[in-house]
């Protein structure tokens, strides 16, 4: 009885607070009417939808997004493609109102080049330097090598490897 | 031979450099619109008081505006308003309204009760002005100059200090641009 009544007083806070921060329309409003696809063409939707960003929540993609402004837009995503745009003129319509920004993968272009290329050059200049350092050691090793312990010495070492063992 | 041990903290530095300038840049949420120095999309509402009369393109024509795009629920929209008074009552320019997923009676009860500092209200209420516009977010407002081109857009809520310092100045230059050339 007592954890219900702490459900329900938790339920009634929850929407309170919902409430008081509310920043979504009415649910009734905001998109346009459902159209109905084919089944070829809900493919293309539902592949075309991950490539997308929701402006209003970041970080989620218009696949995954609640927000109001993504079920508008995924709406009108539908009837783009019922209307027969192809992928690339509903990316445009997007790119047109809301900047490159609304795609999760930005085309390569004077903007985007260095987003693009930049960790390839890194990986090299990585590879380069790791490998300048390597061969740096190992010629430092070879040329210690040759030159500075003497027979002599090595024999001592030698003498007191044994005395340990015993 | 010690000068290749400096390289890592050049670039560490480097690095810190860009990220102090990406914070510099401000909110991040707040995304540039294509649509600058564009020309406003065609659209064509009725109104929210007025219904038999329309609201669209030909209105913004002619003369430097402002385009407040609001909503009755929408939170920041409350805080927002005692600033689009103020810029109303300087009398500069027409301020704009366009009321964003809303329904009539909300919008008129909400601004009747707090003041309308609209010239003319316009109704959208399933948001395909706001798409067309780039609107993610409510509280929006565009600067528009007497050509129809969309000269600035503020993303959130305007504030006294963004009024006095950016969006006041930038009316009067455009002002003064449309009175050089006619």
């Amino acid at each position: 009885m007592r954890v219900t009544l702490m459900a329900l007083l938790l339920c009634v806070l929850v929407a309170g607070a919902g409430a008081a921060f509310a920043a979504s329309p009415p649910a009734t409003l905001g998109a346009d009417a459902p159209v109905h696809l084919n089944s070829a063409q809900t493919a293309r939707y539902m592949a075309l939808l991950p490539e997308l960003r929701c402006m209003q929540c970041q970080n989620e993609s218009l696949a995954s997004s609640q927000a109001p402004w993504a079920q508008q837009v995924r709406a009108r995503v539908r009837t783009l493609i019922a209307n027969g745009e192809s992928n690339h003129q509903i990316k445009q319509y997007l790119v047109a109102r809301y900047g490159e920004y609304v795609l999760y993968k930005p085309p390569f272009q004077a903007s985007t080049w260095a987003l693009w290329v930049g960790p390839f050059v890194l990986l090299v200049l990585g590879v380069t330097a790791l490998l300048i350092v390597l061969r740096r050691h190992t010629r430092r090793a070879q040329s210690s090598e040759q030159s500075a312990v003497s027979a002599e010495a090595l024999e001592r070492v030698r003498h007191w490897l044994e005395e340990d063992k015993q | 031979m010690r000068w290749p041990y400096l390289i890592p903290i050049g670039v560490l530095a480097l690095i810190g450099a860009v990220l102090a300038l990406g914070l510099r840049n401000g909110d991040p949420t707040r995304v540039p619109s294509p649509l600058i120095n564009k020309p406003a999309p065609a659209f064509s509402v009725t109104r929210v008081f007025k219904p038999k009369q329309h609201f669209s393109r030909a209105t913004l024509k002619g003369h430097v505006s402002v385009l407040n795009v609001w909503a009755s629920w929408c939170v920041s929209c409350k805080d927002e308003h005692p600033v689009l008074l103020a810029l109303a009552d300087r009398n500069l320019v027409p301020v704009y309204g366009l009321d964003y997923k809303d329904t009539r009676a909300a919008a008129r009860q909400w601004l009747q009760s707090r003041g309308d500092p609209y010239t003319a209200v316009g109704f959208d209420p399933d948001g395909s002005v706001g798409l067309n516009f780039g609107v993610y977010g409510v509280p929006e407002t565009y600067v528009i100059d007497a050509r129809g081109i969309i000269r600035r857009k503020f993303i959130g809520p305007l504030t006294p200090h963004k009024l006095n310092h950016t969006l006041i100045p930038l009316i009067e230059r455009l002002k003064a641009q449309q009175g050089q050339t006619g």
